[in-house]
Parts: C-alpha cells; sequence; structure tokens
C-alpha cells in the first residue's frame, strides 16, 4: 500500500513538472516577453529588474533564442543550460519567487498569498453546501425513483445546473441587496471595527449570496449523479441477495449503495475542481469577492502576465494534489479497482 | 439550529455605522501608493487627498497656491522663489519645511523613471531651499507652464524618502504608510479592495469636518449604482450614463454632472506612416493606403454623424469633438474651429469624384486602381464600456457611404502593441486625460514622437511642428494661445483625428447622510479634496 | 431503431428536451422571418428608446442601444447553437477515443494517455480559455475551438472510468478468455455500453459549451462583431441594465441560455434511461412494491 501511493505521489510530482513546463512555454509561446517590456507602466529600473530576474536577455531555453517568434540560433545552442530563462524560471520557482506584478509592482506571492484564503473559504463553504445537498437529494430521488419526489427534485437540479452561474450571481446579487440589504461587495464590512461573533456575522453576511450561488449551481450536478450511481447499484443482483438476508432498506442504502456511489462522487469533486475555479472566476467578479478568481479576472484585463502565471500555477498545482487524495481515496473506496 | 437563526436574523440587521464615516464606491482601484510610479487616476486621487503639493488645480479650472503662500518670479522668466506655509505638520508630526519641497523636486528630478512626475521636472535646472520657507526654483529655459508643472509633484517628507535613492529602490517602494501633509491621513489599505483615510483634523489650511473616508472597490458599475440606492456607500464616482434616468427619481440621490477634472477625449485616429515616415526600428507600418488621402479621410468625417454617437453611446452626456484639445482646457480650446457636417452624400460625392467606385457591386468601394477594397481594420480598447456601441455605429455610418470596417475589441496591451511606434493598424479609437496645460496633447502630432510611441498617427508636418516649438516657449498667454488655436486648424484641416466626443463626468451622492459637496463648480470630481473637506454628517 | 422510437416516445423527459431543442433551433434558422426587426440594421435612436420597458412595439424591450430585445434574442439563438453543437463535437470525439482507449488497452497506453488527460485537466478551463481567446483574437471560431479543445477532459475521465468497470464485468473476460480480438471486444461489449455514459455526457457538455461561451461573453471575451446571448448579457451589465431597472434586457438572453441548457440536459436524461433501461427500476423499489402489495392485500 506504501508502494502503491509514493507511485501515486510520484506521478503527482510528473504532473506538477508539466503544468510548469506547460506554464512556462504557453506565456513564451502565446505571449512575447520582450514585448512586455515596452509596457509604459514599467520604469526603467524596473525593467532592468525584470530582465535580470527572468534572465529575459538569455536565450527561452537552449538553441531557442525566442519562441515568439521563433529564433533558433547555434550560438543559443552553446549556452550554459543553467543560464536560459527556463533556468531562471525554474530557479525562481524554488525560491518562491513568481516575479513582480506588472500593475502593482508588488511580489506575486504576496499577492496571490492575500487571496488564496478568501477562495478556499468561498469554494469551501459552497461546495460542501452543494455535497450535502446534492448527495441526499440524489440518495432520496433514487430510491424513490419514478415518483413525483424523484421527478421533481432531478427537474430542480437540471433547472439549477443550467443557470449560468455570473448570471444567477448577478441576479442574486440584486435581489438581496434590494430586499434583504445584503452587502453587494467586499468580504467584510470596512474599518467597522467588528472582532470575534461580530466580525464572523459579518464576513458570513458579506459570504451569503456568494456561497448561495455556488451551492445553486453545484447541486444539480451531485444530485445527477448520486441518483444514476445509486440506480445503478441498486440494480444489481448483489441488492437482491442483500434484500433475501433480510436487511432493511436503510441498512441496504447505507451499506451497499451510499458506499460505492461515493466512487463517482469523490471523482467528480476532483473533476470539479477546475469547474469550481470558472465558478469562483463569475462569482467573484460579480460579487467582488477579493480571491484568486478575481486576481485572474483582474491580471487577464490588465495583461499582468506574472499575476497570470503565477494564479495558473497556484490553482493547476492545487487541483493536481486534490486529484491525487481522489485518486487515493477512490482506491480504498472501490475494491474492484486493480490496484496498479 | 436556533444558533443559526439567530446568525442569519443578526446578519439582515444592518451593521451600526460610524456617523462620520464618508463610504465611497469606485469600480477602479489605485495601481500603487507610490506617486512616482503610479499611473491610474485612482491613484493621484488618493495622493491629493493624503498630500499637499505647491499648487493646486481648482475645480472651475483655475490654479491656485496650495503650499505657497507667495511667489515671485524673475524678469527673464527662469528664476522662481517660492515661500512656503509655515508651521505645516506631516501625518507623523514632523514639520514641513521648504528642504523637504526642495527635496521632493529634486527627487521626482533624479528619477528618471517615474513616468509623470520626471516629465514635469524636465526643465528644472536647480532646485535650492535658502531657508526654512524659502525654496528658489531655476528653469533651463523660461517655460509659459510653470504652475501646472508642481500640481502634480505632491511634497514628500525627506527624513522617510531619503532612505530610498533614485533608482530602483525609489520604484519599488510600496509607500504603505503614505506619510504626507494633506487633509486625510492613510489609515489602511488592501490592494484591489479598499482604501481608508482618517481625517487630519490639524491639517493647516482645510481640516475637513467629517471623521473618515473609505474608499471601496465594486466589481462594476452598474453594482456601484444598487450601492448607492440600497445605501451601502454615500457617493459613487462613476456609473453607466444608461443609470442616470432611474437615478434622477430617487429622492435621496442627487446627481451631478459636467466636465471630468481631467479633461478627456476620445478620439479615433488613422495610421498615417508612410514609408518615409515609418520608424526604422519597430516600424511595421501596415496602415491602409487609402487611409493616406486628405480626400478619404475628409468623407469619412462628413459621414460621422457625431450626434446620433453622443446619444446612443452616452445618453447625449456628452458633447461632439473637435481636435484633441479638450473643451475642458478652457481658453486652449478653440471655439471657432469649424468642423465637417454630418452629410452623407458629401462624403459619397467625395469618394465617387475621386475614383473609388464599387465597380464589382459587392456595397464595398475599390481604391481607383481596383486593386483593394476600402475595408479597414478597426480597433477599439476592451476596457472602455462604450467603446462597442461606438464602433458599431461607425461601421453602420461608414458602411452607408460603402466603407467596411473589420471590428475588433484589443485589450489595452495589445492595442499598444499594434499601436505605436509598431504602427501596425488601419483605423483606431482610444482616448487620452491630460494635465490642464495643453503642451503635452499638442506633442502627439510632432514628427519628433512618431519614433517614441507616443504619435499615435505617424502624421509629419513641418508646419505643425514649427508651431509646436513656438506655442513651447511663448510667455505672452493671448500669443500663445493664438498659436495653439492656429495649430488645432491644421488638425482639423488634415484630419489625423476623427474626435467623436467630450465624454461627461457623471458623479451621484446620497442626500441624507452628508452635506455641502461642492456642485456649483463648471468641473465635477466629488472625491476631490474641495469636497471631502467640506462636507458635514447630517445629524 | 424502431424500438428506439417507441421508447424515446414514451419518455417524457426526452420529449421535452427535445422539444425544447427543436424549437430553439426551429428559431434561429427562421430568424429573419419570426424577428420583428433587423438587428443589423441601423435605427435612429432617442434617448427614450434606449431600454425602453417592453410594449406592443417591442415585446421585450429594447437595450442599451435602443435595438429590439425580441430580434436580437431570436439571432443570438444561432450564435449559442452553433457554439454549442460544434465545440461539444470536438470534445467528444476527442474525449470518448482516449477515454476508451485508455480504458481499455490499460498499461502504458493508459498511464501515458491518462496523465496527458490529467495535465489538461488541471489546468482550469475558464482561465485558459480566457487568455487564449485573449491571444487569438475573439472571434467566433477561434471561441468554438478553443472551448472544444479545453472540454473533452471530463468525457475521457468519465468514459474511461465506465470501461474499466464494464472490462471486468464477467462476460467481458468471458469473451478475453475464449481469445476474442481485442478491438472486437472492444466493439462489440464495450462500446455499447459505454455509449450510453457518452450520449448523456454528449448532452452534458453541449451545455458547458453554451454556458463557457457566456461566461466568455461575460468576462468581456466575446466575440464583438455576432450577437450570441452571452454578448447580450455582456452588454446588459456592463451598460447598467439592472440599476436601470431594465430586468428584461438581463432576464430574456439568460432565460434563453437556461432554456437551451435544460433542454439539452432533459434530452440527456431521456437518453440515459432508454438506453440503460436497468436504471429505470431497481431492486429496492421492486421489493417496496411488493412490501406494499402485501400491505394492502
Amino acid at each position: 500500500m506504501t508502494k502503491l501511493i509514493l507511485r501515486k505521489l510520484g506521478w503527482a510530482l510528473v504532473t506538477i513538472a508539466f503544468v510548469l513546463l506547460l506554464n512556462f512555454f504557453l506565456f513564451r509561446v502565446m505571449g512575447d516577453p520582450t514585448r512586455l517590456l515596452k509596457d509604459p507602466r514599467l520604469t526603467q529600473a524596473t525593467i532592468e529588474a525584470i530582465r535580470v530576474r527572468f534572465g529575459l536577455d538569455k536565450p527561452v531555453i537552449n538553441c531557442f533564442e525566442s519562441l515568439n517568434p521563433v529564433k533558433v540560433s547555434l550560438q543559443a545552442c552553446a549556452v550554459n543550460p543553467f543560464e536560459t530563462q527556463f533556468s531562471a524560471y525554474i530557479s525562481n520557482l524554488l525560491k518562491g519567487d513568481l516575479g513582480v506584478s506588472f500593475h502593482s509592482q508588488r511580489p506575486v506571492a504576496d499577492l496571490l498569498g492575500e487571496r488564496l484564503w478568501n477562495t478556499i473559504l468561498l469554494i469551501g463553504a459552497g461546495q460542501i453546501l452543494a455535497i450535502i445537498i446534492g448527495v441526499t437529494l440524489g440518495l432520496f430521488a433514487a430510491w424513490k425513483a419514478r415518483t413525483a419526489l424523484d421527478y421533481t427534485a432531478l427537474i430542480a437540479s437540471l433547472a439549477a445546473w443550467s443557470l449560468p452561474t455570473f448570471w444567477l450571481g448577478i441576479l442574486l446579487l440584486f435581489w438581496g441587496s434590494h430586499y434583504f440589504g445584503l452587502p453587494l461587495g467586499g468580504k467584510e464590512t470596512i474599518g467597522s471595527g467588528l472582532a470575534g461573533w461580530g466580525r464572523l456575522v459579518d464576513i458570513s453576511k458579506h459570504l451569503l449570496l456568494p456561497t448561495l450561488t455556488f451551492t445553486l449551481v453545484f447541486i444539480g450536478e451531485y444530485m445527477l449523479i448520486m441518483r444514476s450511481t445509486v440506480l445503478d447499484v441498486l440494480s444489481e443482483d448483489y441488492i437482491l441477495t442483500a434484500k433475501a438476508k433480510g436487511l432493511t432498506t436503510f441498512q441496504i442504502l447505507k451499506d451497499h449503495a451510499l458506499r460505492n456511489a461515493m466512487l463517482p462522487i469523490v471523482t467528480i469533486v476532483a473533476l470539479n475542481l477546475g469547474f469550481t475555479v470558472a465558478g469562483a472566476i463569475q462569482i467573484e467578479t460579480v460579487f467582488s469577492w477579493p480571491g484568486l478568481g478575481l486576481t485572474i479576472f483582474e491580471a487577464v484585463g490588465r495583461r499582468d502576465y506574472p499575476v497570470l502565471q503565477g494564479a495558473f500555477l497556484l490553482l493547476a498545482v492545487s487541483v493536481v494534489l486534490a486529484n491525487v487524495i481522489a485518486d487515493l481515496l477512490y482506491t480504498f473506496l472501490d475494491p474492484r479497482v486493480r490496484l496498479g | 439550529m436556533k444558533r443559526l437563526v439567530l446568525l442569519i436574523f443578526l446578519s439582515l440587521l444592518g451593521s451600526s455605522l460610524a456617523q462620520g464615516t464618508l463610504r465611497i464606491g469606485w469600480a477602479g482601484s489605485p495601481d500603487t501608493l507610490n506617486p512616482g510610479t503610479a499611473v491610474l487616476a485612482e491613484a493621484f486621487t488618493l495622493f491629493d487627498l493624503v498630500y499637499d503639493s505647491l499648487f493646486n488645480l481648482e475645480l472651475d479650472g483655475s490654479i491656485q497656491p496650495e503650499l505657497v503662500e507667495s511667489y515671485d518670479v524673475s524678469e527673464d522668466g527662469k528664476v522662481w522663489t517660492f515661500n512656503i506655509h509655515q508651521g505645516v505638520m506631516f501625518h507623523d508630526g514632523k514639520p514641513l519645511t521648504a528642504a523637504d519641497v526642495a527635496f521632493s523636486l529634486d527627487y521626482y528630478k533624479a528619477n528618471t523613471d517615474f513616468p509623470f512626475a520626471n516629465g514635469y521636472t524636465s526643465y528644472f535646472d536647480t532646485v535650492e531651499a535658502k531657508d526654512d520657507s524659502k525654496v528658489v526654483v531655476t528653469l533651463s529655459e523660461a517655460i509659459p507652464n510653470m504652475l501646472s508643472q508642481l500640481l502634480y509633484l505632491y511634497i514628500l517628507p525627506e527624513h522617510v524618502w531619503s532612505a530610498y535613492p533614485a533608482g530602483s529602490a525609489a520604484s519599488e517602494f510600496e509607500n504603505l504608510d503614505m506619510i504626507g501633509s494633506g487633509p486625510f491621513k492613510m489609515t489602511e489599505y488592501k490592494q484591489g479592495e479598499f482604501v481608508r483615510l482618517t481625517a487630519n483634523k490639524e491639517h493647516y489650511a482645510k481640516p475637513p469636518k467629517i471623521d473618515e473616508v473609505v474608499f471601496q472597490t465594486f466589481g462594476s458599475q452598474d453594482v456601484l449604482v444598487q450601492a448607492l440606492k440600497t445605501g451601502q456607500v454615500d457617493m459613487i464616482t462613476e456609473m453607466p450614463n444608461t443609470a442616470v434616468v432611474s437615478l434622477r427619481n430617487d429622492p435621496n440621490i442627487e446627481l451631478v454632472l459636467g466636465a471630468p477634472l481631467a479633461p478627456s477625449v476620445r478620439d479615433v485616429f488613422f495610421n498615417l506612416t508612410t514609408a518615409e515616415t515609418c520608424p526604422a526600428d519597430d516600424g511595421i507600418c501596415s496602415g491602409h493606403p487609402a487611409l493616406l488621402d486628405l480626400t478619404v479621410r475628409k468623407a469619412l468625417a462628413h459621414a460621422t454623424d457625431k450626434l446620433q454617437i453622443i446619444d446612443v453611446a452616452l445618453l447625449g452626456l456628452g458633447s461632439p469633438g473637435t481636435g484633441i484639445i479638450m473643451d475642458g482646457m478652457g481658453e486652449w480650446y478653440n471655439t471657432e474651429v469649424k468642423d465637417y457636417d454630418y452629410d452623407p452624400e458629401a462624403a459619397n460625392k467625395l469618394l465617387d469624384d475621386a475614383g473609388y467606385l464599387d465597380t464589382n457591386n459587392d456595397g464595398v468601394r475599390e481604391m481607383p486602381d481596383g486593386s483593394r477594397d476600402l475595408s479597414f481594420r478597426f480597433y477599439w480598447p476592451n476596457d472602455v464600456i462604450e467603446a462597442p456601441r461606438v464602433a458599431e455605429l461607425l461601421s453602420q455610418m461608414w458602411g452607408d457611404i460603402g466603407v467596411k470596417l473589420e471590428l475588433q475589441a484589443l485589450d489595452p496591451d495589445a492595442l499598444t502593441s499594434v499601436c505605436c511606434p509598431s504602427f501596425d493598424y488601419d483605423i483606431m479609437m482610444w482616448g487620452w486625460s491630460s494635465d490642464p496645460d495643453p503642451g503635452f496633447m499638442l506633442s502627439i502630432l510632432t514628427t519628433d514622437e512618431v519614433t517614441t510611441g507616443t504619435s499615435e498617427t505617424g502624421y509629419s508636418n513641418p508646419e505643425y511642428d514649427e508651431l509646436y516649438s513656438a506655442q513651447a516657449t511663448e510667455l505672452d498667454p493671448a500669443k500663445r494661445q493664438a498659436i495653439v488655436w492656429q495649430m488645432q486648424d491644421i488638425m482639423m484641416r488634415d484630419l489625423p483625428y476623427i474626435i467623436p466626443y467630450y465624454q461627461q463626468q457623471v458623479q451621484a451622492f446620497r442626500t441624507d447622510r452628508f452635506s455641502g459637496w461642492r456642485t456649483d463648480a463648471t468641473k465635477v470630481a466629488l472625491e476631490d479634496p474641495s469636497s471631502l473637506t467640506q462636507i458635514e454628517a447630517i445629524q | 431503431m424502431q424500438g428506439f422510437w417507441q421508447a424515446f416516445k414514451r419518455n417524457r423527459m426526452g420529449v421535452v428536451g427535445l422539444s425544447m431543442i427543436v424549437l430553439t433551433i426551429f428559431i434561429a434558422i427562421f430568424a429573419p422571418l419570426l424577428a420583428p426587426y433587423n438587428p443589423k440594421e441601423r435605427v435612429r435612436v432617442t434617448l427614450d428608446s434606449i431600454y425602453a420597458r417592453p410594449s406592443s412595439e417591442h415585446w421585450f424591450g429594447t437595450d442599451d442601444a435602443g435595438k429590439d430585445v425580441l430580434s436580437n434574442f431570436i439571432y443570438g439563438a444561432r450564435v449559442s447553437l452553433t457554439v454549442g453543437f460544434f465545440a461539444s463535437f470536438i470534445s467528444v470525439v476527442i474525449g470518448g477515443a482516449i477515454g476508451l482507449i485508455a480504458g481499455f488497452f490499460g498499461g502504458r497506453i493508459e498511464n501515458l494517455l491518462m496523465r496527458f488527460t490529467d495535465i489538461v485537466l488541471v489546468i482550469p478551463d475558464l482561465p485558459l480559455a480566457v487568455v487564449l481567446v485573449a491571444l487569438t483574437k475573439p472571434s467566433l471560431m477561434n471561441i468554438i475551438i478553443v472551448i472544444g479543445i479545453l472540454g473533452w477532459t471530463g468525457t475521457a475521465r468519465l468514459v474511461r472510468s465506465q470501461t474499466i468497470s464494464v472490462k471486468e464485468r464477467k462476460f467481458v473476460l468471458r469473451a478475453k478468455a475464449i481469445g476474442a480480438h481485442p478491438l472486437y471486444i472492444l466493439r462489440k461489449h464495450i462500446f455499447p455500453l459505454v455509449l450510453p455514459l457518452m450520449v448523456a455526457n454528449t448532452v452534458l457538455v453541449i451545455s458547458l459549451a453554451i454556458l463557457n461561451e457566456s461566461a466568455l461573453a461575460f468576462l468581456g471575451l466575446g466575440d464583438p462583431s455576432t450577437l450570441s446571448w452571452g454578448q447580450m448579457l455582456n452588454f446588459a451589465f456592463t451598460r447598467g441594465a439592472m440599476s436601470s431597472g431594465a430586468w428584461w434586457a438581463l432576464l430574456v438572453p439568460g432565460l434563453g441560455i437556461v432554456w437551451l441548457v435544460l433542454g439539452c440536459t432533459l434530452l440527456g436524461q431521456g437518453f440515459q434511461q432508454i438506453l440503460n433501461p436497468r436504471l429505470e427500476s431497481h431492486h429496492l423499489q421492486k421489493s417496496e412494491m411488493i412490501a406494499l402489495e402485501a400491505a394492502n392485500g
């Protein structure tokens, strides 16, 4: 078992390495880093600092002067492989240096660090609520398949799933602020001087609408997956056996259906992380929630490449790690999957 | 469960709000708190509140002394002597003296990296503090606009900034404590989220009557309006024009319309580079040859219904533009320049006569030699809300005279890279904001700027260049005005630009929490110290 | 096929979903006949006609440029449908092929393909799409391609896990034991069992593509020269529709997206129920019915 876990972690590392490569080359092939240095926001001193920091006066990687446009030269082949833009990128990363924002001239790692927890809070609250409600609904819908309850839950879930996230957010934002005086943006009331319980209430108040949007958008998917998996499990022959053994409905649902259905749910939660990020960008944009999603949105609008690149990396690595965890859980949950 | 219900219940109650706290909503946020490196208008709004400078731009467009008590200029216009107010204190309790003033001006001059501030010091030869209150600035050349150079050179405390010598230390300094001498002190700052300022009740000239100002950043202008309507903010600095009607009907909200504090212009410009003028290093110069023909540009001008654009894109809140010198520049704006009438028939006739005919009947005219369609790439910045509507309207209007536009929104960075000095476009729409002196705006069309990236058009005309040099050193305001007006006539004659409009500023505030806003001036800036030091909480 | 159609006709959800989609397609095809105004036509606009309330002249009011929202909506169906169908086609073909091959052959091939999938999967779709669209210029074609090539990973993973679990079923193992050719097994035994999931998934991918297009447009990266529902929402949001009380400009295109996405989803559910009748009922339910009958009897 230890060997298996180590192997999975090893693969995760390989994946992360790929992400690093892609992250590096995407911004070199699709974008042109030397063009960025003409940015009027940058001062000569900053440009010089960026040049040195990212090794921009050196070839992108051995043999390639640049990738946009592609420029190959023998001279570039002869350079020390530790004296390229790529090696500068890797060594900066190892030092935790994600570069400096073009927009604010602040270290990217600081900017992302400030906002990471806000996103985790938002996504966490939204996902946990969505999973609890979705799984419960799905279980009941499957159990009561082809009844009015099933159809109602099904239609409601499908309808919720069909809502464009940002659109639902906008509607909720205006509805909630108009009728309930809920806050229109931000994480907490500025300069309120609140602490402890009062501050918690204040933050919850700001979190309410974004979380509600998140939950509504994601319930549908969890409910659908849960329902179809439970139906699948319940039609297996061993359920008949279990019933013959005199187990109650509750026991069968709990011991067989739920356990087996956790499998795809775990997969979906991991798979959903990318989708969740998409949700976060839209929701944070609509609700001015100061998280990574809003950071990405702002960075794209400002062409703040270092921030964008750093945010990509952070998200991609988080998703890889989440997938490893899901993969391991998957292995524990489904004995039928051949190990390795 | 009871706890949860309680929590929800509590959360629905508004939190109590300090009476003296003014909450301002805006859609942007400052890029940095460093007055040297900042670029965005939001940052300068804060600087105006937290720092003092030698002179201040008033809402009527005039320039008035701020830290300066009195000043004197030598006969030849080169030596300026400023007497500084005594007893002015920085927020950390240390006195502001002539030494700080001299240090600051020198500092801006030494930091060649500072994008704006350094430019304002370009004619400064020496800066000297003669004693605690007297500063002498000697210029390398007499200039007509000395006072406007001093508006945005904020006075920094030497005891803080001397630790960051010119160079990368200066431009990397985040200046989070923001020690200034202005009417407000920096208290709390979260980048991209909010700024909290407290009143400097000890300010020597204009201590605020309120206690605190909070600037909160919201995701969109639509949300800003909603925040004002629901009372979550007391004032908004920007809003979509479409919201004007609904806000007018709100009894607790007052709208303020007028010229923006910084004169601004929306411009449509043509790629006029030729083989001779194309910048040697960066130039791609792929402009459509038809646009080099003044007849074609005249036809486009005749086919542009500016009033229609103002009605649709701005809901009427703007005025038709004539040139890149804005109507907000007071006496520099040429009120007599004659614009081309909206007259599609005249436009068609111009093109017909010049041989631009639609020979293959596809609805688009071709070049006289039949080589190319009159089909132009048209780019605009994707961060300008009304731009897509303007582009759409221009595409229709010019379509009426057989000219086709390929519309494309680009982000400002991409726009810069195709714009200038690469000149890889046909027609582009962008904009400028300016300080009150016309000097910079006039420089945009000079030949010298074609290679620097400041010239957007590649326009080159020796006559214009000469006039530009003449006005830059003309000390007699009336004579300078005449030259500046003449240059605007040339702009209209040669049409490197079609200016669709000058936009009005629209702001709004709630009438139920604070009173005393400055709404009577010709320019609108409720976030300016002139309002924020005046207003009072309503009991 | 006849049997399928018979079964489909009895499936209420599928029929409703299909009708919703067919209606949308009908509207899109006959847009020039149905729309009261031509959105491309230039109209003389006055201040009163901007965000005008719904009236007999403009059933769904007008937008921020004084144009008829209903007409824009009708023409917008074309763009949203085009994006949805073409993008999801790209996604499902790529994802299905990769998932089947990986799940069936296992071993090194699976490892290679799934690692590749993982890598594409971990890159958050929307931000990457935003960057790619911004760099490649936001034309409709580019939007379709970007959404298509970023949207296949979910399909691949699902198809692969379904393939693995089908592969372990007795009859497949038996076929393998008697030495049937792998491609034969893949085609005859695996594919039919995976197909329902793929079909159900296709429909979800269409809805995802439509949702993604609208999200891109909302973030300001729609094709400015085509009038999709997402683009309408972008104009409404950035030009103050809600705060000026013009709910119609925001509600109508949004409901259009919900309608189309819901139609696809219902159809997907319908397909799933028909193609995989095992899911129609289950042992617990039967037992309950028996128990119920016993109690009644």
